[in-house]
């Protein structure tokens, strides 16, 4: 094979400086990226001083809310779920039947007396 | 018996206008190889799992390009009401640059900085496993000028890219630079994601000693909000200033991950990182398996630009172990090296093969986040490295 010299010293042209360029470009980009994120320790500090304070007030709301409204909705699961095993013993369907209310009665029953209960229920159940 | 005749020379022709007549007729076989080639990849896709959300896509649209006849690919054929075949328009999101963008908006809003904004560091990791990029295109570059290819620097590029270990990075430059190797390069960079955890590992413990290995790391400080918001606007405004070439790729690499960490759009990165993700997924797959084309894909072009590209990979491991390296020695030896292994992107595959090949040393070694420092540096680094190609200021 007859090697083209003129070729030869463009590949080698493209090629090294190529990558000499490449390789150059991609460090300087990054490093200097990394020299700018180097600084945002400090930044992240002052942002911590002046931000912390409203961000676990927030935090405290939030869950608050959140509980509250986990609260109404676990209510309204467990009242949709009584109408329809009272619907179910009726032999009818839930929306013929009105719920005018549901109280939760608190159970001041030893516990032997819940174990019974439960077990009662569970022999009727199979 | 004249009905019987007709009846006769119709079923022939019918039995001749079929795909299956085509598979013996001229270059048709070469179509049956690639339906074969195809299935192998579905196999591998589905029952070995290599990366399956892509290659299945990929291997189903390599499948129906080759069914002969199918005009899949075909561009409308020049009259009026002439329509061309589906993948032909479809591919259009390829041609145009349109998919890789939005995949990379899709990794934005699924990664995470705040490893690499905790440890600065990291990036020049994420920057030396680039080398893996340029040896091959210099292996490219050599190949094409001994003869036993046509690779020109472009083509040599698009195939370099393989080493940046980064599908969507790899299919945007090949669709740029050289749109007839598409397929090998994307066949080439996804097999090879898949196969980092073996790889990898042997080039990892061939570069490092048994302590450096064990090296355990100081954790990383807490990242705050503020920093990870300024992160993504930052990088972007530097990096495309630098590089504008580099603007689709890093321009939506760091939108969606502004989506993610400002805390006011999470409907978006949601949608970002999942169905849209998924949706560019299918249609890029399905357009990039179509572009396999048999008498393109049938070449021993094929096979150098498979070879090159693991040369590649290799390389760009070792490299990225080697400055761990010098980065443990610079340190006094707070640096494990084989966190340089990540620098290749594959993301988190290549953070954590790190974390195992760290783990097997030292069981007590968790290296997994200080690993995805450098991991999401190589994602930014191979994008930094398409773009000096796609700025042709090298060629």
């Amino acid at each position: 094979m007859v090697l083209n010299t003129a070729l030869l010293s463009s590949i080698v042209e493209i090629g090294i400086l190529g990558t000499i360029a490449g390789m150059l470009m991609v460090f300087l980009a990054l490093i200097l990226i990394a020299l700018i994120l180097a600084q945002f320790k400090h930044l992240g500090n002052l942002g911590k001083k002046n931000e912390a304070p409203p961000v676990v007030e927030n935090k405290v709301v939030v869950e608050e809310e959140r509980k509250v409204q986990s609260n109404q909705e676990d209510e309204l699961e467990l009242v949709a779920v009584i109408t329809a095993a009272i619907a179910a013993s009726m032999n009818t369907t839930s929306d013929k039947l009105v719920v005018k209310s549901l109280r939760r009665v608190s159970s001041n029953k030893s516990a032997w007396n819940a174990t019974g209960r439960h077990e009662n229920i569970h022999n009727n159940l199979y | 018996m004249d009905f019987f005749a007709t009846l006769g020379d119709t079923v022939m022709k019918f039995i001749s206008d079929s795909g299956f007549a085509a598979f013996f007729i001229g270059e048709g076989w070469k179509n049956l190889i690639m339906v074969i080639v195809a299935l192998v990849l579905l196999y591998l896709a589905i029952k070995k799992e290599y990366e399956p959300l892509l290659l299945v896509p990929i291997a189903f649209g390599m499948l129906l390009t080759n069914l002969p006849l199918s005009g899949l690919m075909n561009p409308p054929a020049g009259g009026e009401h002439d329509i061309g075949g589906l993948f032909y328009y479809l591919f259009m999101g390829d041609e145009l640059g349109i998919f890789p963008p939005l995949i990379f908006m899709g990794v934005g809003a699924l990664t995470d900085f705040g490893p690499l904004i905790a440890n600065p560091k990291s990036l020049l990791l994420g920057a030396a496993a680039q080398f893996g990029i340029f040896t091959a295109f210099l292996g490219a570059l050599f190949f094409g000028y001994i003869g036993i290819a046509e690779f020109t620097p472009e083509i040599a590029a698009a195939i370099g890219i393989i080493g940046g270990a980064d599908g969507p990075t790899a299919i945007y430059t090949a669709t740029q630079l050289a749109p007839e190797y598409l397929s090998q390069i994307a066949v080439a960079a996804y097999s090879y994601m898949a196969l980092v955890p073996i790889i990898q590992p042997p080039i990892m413990k061939a570069l490092t000693s048994k302590e450096e290995r064990a090296i355990k790391m100081e954790q990383l400080r807490p990242v705050s909000q503020t920093e990870k918001i300024l992160f993504p606007i930052i990088v972007a405004l530097l990096v495309i200033l630098i590089l504008p070439s580099t603007a689709p790729l890093i321009g939506m690499l760091m939108f969606g991950n502004l989506l993610r960490v400002c805390g006011v759009t999470k409907q978006l990165a949601e949608v970002a990182s999942n169905q849209l993700m998924y949706i560019i997924t299918i249609l890029l797959g399905l357009t990039v398996g179509a572009s396999a084309e048999a008498s393109i894909f049938l070449t021993t072009d094929t096979l150098l630009i498979l070879a090159l590209g693991l040369f590649a990979f290799s390389i760009g491991t070792g490299a990225g172990v080697l400055f761990g390296k010098i980065m443990c020695k610079a340190t006094g030896g707070k640096v494990n090296p084989l966190i340089g292994a990540a620098g290749v992107s594959a993301v988190p595959m290549a953070a954590r093969v790190v974390q195992k090949v760290g783990q097997e040393e030292n069981p007590s070694n968790f290296l997994l986040m200080h690993a995805m420092g450098p991991n999401v540096a190589g994602v930014i680094g191979s994008a930094i490295a398409a773009g000096i190609f796609l700025s042709g200021t090298i060629f």
